[in-house]
């Protein structure tokens, strides 16, 4: 019978009269002026609990929606970035149940627009041109570069997208080890022959996919001679604290199940400045990455001129005649640092 | 009976709480001891200053781990100015995940330059539960990192002056100190000079810039010059841009017809053929659906039986 | 004398009554009897075990097949290929044949064309089947790739199905209106399906006339279209540098190889609607005699260029060529290689050339082997390349070296088989397999003269 509003107006009216008690006047002037001003003092106060409930519904409405994801984005915002950097402004939210709490602006995120996070995984940083070197002359399959993408793509053993093999060119040369990954080739086979646009050629060198997009044809794993591409046959692990929309082309991260991946140099890490997990994992400086815009490649210790490298070292393209036009190019395994070892693997396979 | 059990409980509870006493005593030496084996870190400090404007002073924190020294990550760095004090506290750093801490002391510097123009500059690890104790000193003298850019003719010469004052004199050259010239890159600095020039008796190099380093689309390109790690100096930064490079010129390819490129990038020949044979080959069959239909209405005009 | 030419008239009339009414009765499709029943029965087991699994792996993945990172084609696709292979036969018989104005083909005209229209459903099916994502399927008209092989495959196959419907459908028109007519002791629904289907067909000169236009029109555009999805499916392969791929001569190796086991199908088809429907006036041994040659020709064409498929590398034993050569030649592959090749393709050679064995019983042993040999084939054209990839194989899981189809992979490539047989029983069953308004009207062409 009494709803909320009454109440609290029984018990401000309540207080009133304590509070005045001891300023009424028997004097029928004030008596009169004291109830009009008691009146008004009613409305007003009844107005604004009326305004407050209404306004306390639609936010509860409004609120509720709002609170429910943005609690998962704080979730998330939290997770992804522990560098957020709080701004001091606090927001009020009204989470799922029910409580009023406070959130720095910062961690709030708005629901991640997919449509928009593909369309903008498809545009390349701009002036771009993202090529690799790989110094074989140094590499000593450490494998520091396969765990680091393993760790940072959320890779499983089966689907490797940096592979470190065991080359031999003939019978005399000696073996030696090779990081291979996809070229993202300037004259890509795969994406010729996508029949969906999943697949695609971005202005700053690299070849993504949008996992969106892609049905699951493998043509272009058949068609890539590098063998390059992995399918996730089966559900994925899903890693902690992601969601299905957080997949963008750029991170190949969270994986969707039926769809092809591989390599995609990092964009995510490039676009803030920073280079690929491999690269920087490398020990021994066999990764080199850079800009060939810029005629310049690093690999974390040292900067050196694209050009000079691939010109005094002899920098090569793995099958080049294929016509593939690879971005990434090899320097000879020439005045070796570490002889040729096997590792467990080959000399299993060796033994067969 | 009751009584001689009574004594009897309380002597065993007093025994009992002190060899809990005697226990717990030994156990915190035992606990201190392990406190003991903390790590032994290597600490490095350095002074940066860039173009004087951003000063900051870096610590890199490493332990040994095995055979080799890493970097330790998270730990907390304490920054001093010439003395270890409360009140001489600089700031305070953490490490990240490489062990470099940094404390930004551009905006206390104009607080502690004194005549002398040397600052003596003391990192420490304290009070840290993994780690030992350590502290390092250096001592700055305070100069001057000049970095002008010449262009004379069509050639580009890089000019560094490298000066410090002293309480008896202002601006007195520093020779013989070894300055790198780099030009700034996507992800590090490509170093342009020889890398071993250094001053002469006017603490001056002249560095001949190469005009064929390719540049943004402006043809700007950031000219650095460095004076690294050196014991009095510390690592000393000027940066330009200058639009020395050559320009750089997008020719982009995936905007053509190829086969490769996108859906909207169709080459002409393709679409001309294949939406020809679509067209060709659809419209026949439309044509003979509409035969169809004019048997249908062939077979209601005329009702004959066969 | 009027009287006797009349009389005489009459009894010609009566015999032609007669003879039309004897071919509406042979060729009527009839109900299955005890036979009929079990192979419906079996075709809908197999089907319903496919189905089954592969709803499995809509649901878990196609991690239930044998498919792995290196070998990420496997027998859907080989199947893929078989299915469109096959379905070149309604083009051969209904067009080629009848361009090259071959009287004997009519009776074979119907049961080719429904052999095709099966196969090319089931073509698509499979490649959905195939597909990682088929949720996304229509992605391949929202986003298509007109550069892409596959867009290709899309539009030549939906093409070819709506030809090979259309061609099925209007020839089938007189034969709608005579069961329409004629057909008695049916249900209800059955004789509405032919009355509405049948057009108000009543074989008046003015439908004849546009029938034949059609049917002409048909024939022609059904020959390019046919050699293009063959050809295109085998651009899929040919568009990619592997070893045993990376070769010119694919798309008229895979066209030659689709008239082949056509034929081969249709020999198959004959046989066993000639033994269950009793149809010898109609499938006659000159019917399979004629058959047998046009199959030896066929299968000549297809040993040429068998030849030159295999001998030119063989000759040049390119490095990145010489492994899978010698997989197939010698290896792993060897055995099913020489069996597929001998027994699908030179002895039905051999066997066809005699006269004797040309006989509709051993006819019908040696178009089944040609049309498993065919699948085999397929199969051999696929998997042994995608086993020899340009960079050696590295760190992956055993199972990934060996491909081997799963017993979910073989159930639902039986499926799809059977479905296609399910459609051919289907329409079998309910529409002749032989038609009758040409078979009449070539017969009173007969009485009127000509004997054949």
């Amino acid at each position: 019978m009494f709803d909320s509003c009454d109440i609290i107006l029984l018990r401000n009216f309540a207080g009133y009269i304590n509070s005045t008690r001891t300023k009424i006047n028997v004097n029928k002037k004030s008596v009169l002026i004291s109830t009009k001003f008691f009146l008004k003092e009613h409305w007003k106060i009844m107005k604004e609990q009326e305004n407050n409930h209404n306004n306390r519904r639609s936010f509860l409405k409004k609120g509720l929606t709002l609170g429910a994801f943005s609690a998962t984005a704080v979730a998330l915002a939290a997770f992804k970035d522990p560098e957020t950097e709080e701004t001091g402004e606090k927001v009020k939210l009204l989470s799922p149940d029910g409580e009023l709490v406070e959130i720095d602006r910062a961690y709030l995120k708005p629901a991640p627009d997919v449509p928009a996070a593909m369309q903008k995984g498809r545009e390349g940083i701009p002036g771009r041109k993202f090529v690799m070197v790989i110094d074989l002359a140094k590499c000593k399959n450490l494998r520091k570069c396969h765990d680091a993408c393993e760790k940072m793509h959320n890779l499983t053993p089966n689907k490797e997208w940096l592979k470190v093999l065991k080359m031999k060119d003939n019978n005399q040369s000696s073996p030696y080890w090779q990081p291979t990954m996809c070229f993202h080739c300037d004259h890509p086979p795969c994406v010729k022959v996508c029949p969906v646009d999943a697949t695609f050629k971005r202005t700053d060198g690299l070849v993504l996919i949008d996992n969106e997009r892609c049905i699951g044809c493998r043509f272009c794993m058949a068609a890539c001679p590098y063998s390059a591409r992995t399918f996730d046959w089966e559900k994925p692990e899903m890693p902690t604290g992601m969601t299905h929309d957080d997949y963008s082309p750029e991170t190949s991260v969270p994986a969707k199940m039926g769809t092809v991946s591989k390599c995609d140099f990092c964009p995510e890490m490039t676009r803030k400045g920073k280079l690929p997990s491999c690269v920087t994992a490398c020990p021994n400086g066999v990764f080199y990455f850079g800009d060939e815009n810029e005629d310049a490649v690093t690999n974390g210790d040292e900067t050196v001129k694209l050009s000079e490298l691939l010109k005094e070292r002899s920098g090569y393209r793995f099958m080049e005649d294929l016509g593939t036009k690879p971005r990434v190019y090899y320097l000879p395994p020439v005045n070796r640092i570490f002889p040729f070892k096997d590792d467990e693997y080959t000399q299993q396979n060796k033994e067969e | 009976m009751k009584l001689i059990f009574k004594i009897q409980y309380k002597q065993a509870t007093k025994l009992f709480f002190t060899l809990l006493l005697i226990g717990s005593v030994f156990s915190s030496t035992t606990y201190a001891q392990e406190n003991d084996q903390k790590k032994k870190v290597r600490l490095s400090l350095d002074y940066n200053n860039t173009n004087n404007i951003t000063r900051q002073l870096v610590t890199i924190v490493k332990t040994k781990i095995g055979r080799s020294y890493r970097g330790v990550s998270n730990t907390e760095v304490y920054f001093y100015l010439n003395q270890k004090s409360e009140s001489n506290l600089l700031g305070v750093s953490t490490s990240n995940n490489k062990g470099v801490a940094v404390l930004d002391i551009s905006k206390a510097i104009a607080k502690i330059v004194d005549s002398t123009f040397t600052f003596t500059f003391i990192t420490a690890i304290e009070n840290n539960s993994d780690y030992l104790n350590k502290s390092k000193k250096i001592t700055i003298q305070e100069s001057k990192f000049e970095l002008n850019l010449i262009e004379k003719d069509s050639s580009y010469t890089a000019q560094i002056m490298l000066s410090t004052s002293s309480p008896t004199q202002a601006n007195l050259p520093l020779e013989d100190v070894n300055v790198k010239l780099y030009v700034e890159r996507m992800f590090g600095d490509l170093l342009i000079s020889e890398g071993h020039e250094s001053t002469n008796e006017n603490g001056v190099i002249n560095f001949d810039f190469p005009s064929d380093l390719p540049g943004k689309e402006d043809g700007n390109l950031t000219i650095i010059a460095k004076l690294e790690d050196d014991d009095d100096y510390g690592t000393l930064v000027a940066k330009t841009d200058m639009a020395w490079g050559v320009p750089l010129i997008i020719n982009e390819k995936l905007d053509e017809r190829e086969l490769w490129t996108a859906r909207a990038n169709t080459p002409i020949y393709l679409l001309v053929l294949i939406n020809g044979m679509i067209l060709g080959v659809w419209g026949s069959i439309a044509y003979i659906i509409l035969q169809i239909f004019k048997i249908r209405k062939l077979g209601k005009l005329e009702k004959l039986t066969v | 004398m009027k009287s006797q030419l009349e009389t005489n008239h009459k009894l010609a009339n009566d015999k032609a009554v007669t003879r039309a009414e004897q071919i509406q009765k042979d060729l009527w499709p009839r109900k299955f009897g005890l036979y009929g029943k079990i192979w419906v029965g079996v075709l809908l087991v197999i089907f319903i075990t496919g189905t089954v699994c592969y709803i499995d792996q809509i649901r878990n993945g196609l991690h239930i097949t044998g498919l792995g990172n290196y070998a990420t084609w496997g027998i859907y696709i080989s199947n893929f290929v078989f299915f469109v292979a096959i379905s070149l036969v309604g083009s051969l018989i209904s067009a080629i044949l009848k361009l090259a104005k071959v009287p004997w083909r009519t009776p074979l005209t119907r049961i080719s064309e429904m052999i095709a229209i099966a196969a090319i459903i089931f073509a698509g099916l499979v490649i959905i089947v195939d597909m990682g994502r088929p949720d996304r399927v229509m992605n391949i008209i929202l986003y298509a790739r007109l550069q892409s092989p596959i867009t290709w495959d899309v539009i030549v196959i939906s093409t070819y199905l709506a030809i090979s419907i259309l061609f099925l459908y209007m020839p089938l028109l007189p034969d709608l209106a005579i069961m329409r007519d004629r057909f008695k002791g049916i249900p209800a629904w059955q004789h509405k399906l032919y009355k509405r289907m049948a057009l108000g067909w009543n074989n008046g000169p003015k439908q004849k006339l546009i029938l034949a236009k059609s049917e002409k029109m048909l024939a022609i555009l059904i020959i390019p279209v046919a050699f293009g999805i063959h050809t295109v499916t085998s651009w899929l392969f040919a568009t990619t540098v592997r070893p045993g791929w990376d070769s010119s001569n694919f798309g008229p190796y895979f066209v030659s190889g689709a008239f082949m086991v056509g034929a081969g199908a249709v020999i198959a088809a004959m046989y066993i609607f000639r033994k269950f429907y009793k149809l010898e006036n109609y499938f006659t041994d000159f019917h399979f005699d004629k058959m047998g040659k046009l199959l030896v020709l066929l299968s000549l064409i297809y040993l040429y260029f068998n030849i030159n498929e295999y001998f030119v590398p063989a000759y040049k034993m390119k490095s990145i060529e010489s492994e899978h050569i010698e997989a197939l030649f010698t290896g792993a592959y060897a055995p099913m290689f020489w069996s597929v090749q001998i027994l699908g393709m030179i002895i039905p050679i051999i066997v066809l050339l005699f006269k004797k064995g040309r006989k509709p019983k051993p006819m019908f042993i040696i178009a089944i082997l040609v049309i498993i040999g065919a699948w085999f084939k397929r199969y051999l054209i696929v998997i042994p390349t995608l086993a020899h990839p340009l960079i050696p194989t590295d760190r992956v899981q055993e199972k990934w070296l060996h491909y081997g189809p799963t017993f979910a992979e073989w159930a639902i490539t039986g499926a799809t088989l059977a479905g296609a047989l399910l459609i051919i029983t289907a329409l079998v069953r309910f529409f002749p397999i032989i038609p009758m308004e040409e078979i009449i009207e070539e017969g009173e062409i007969e009485n009127n003269g000509k004997v054949s």
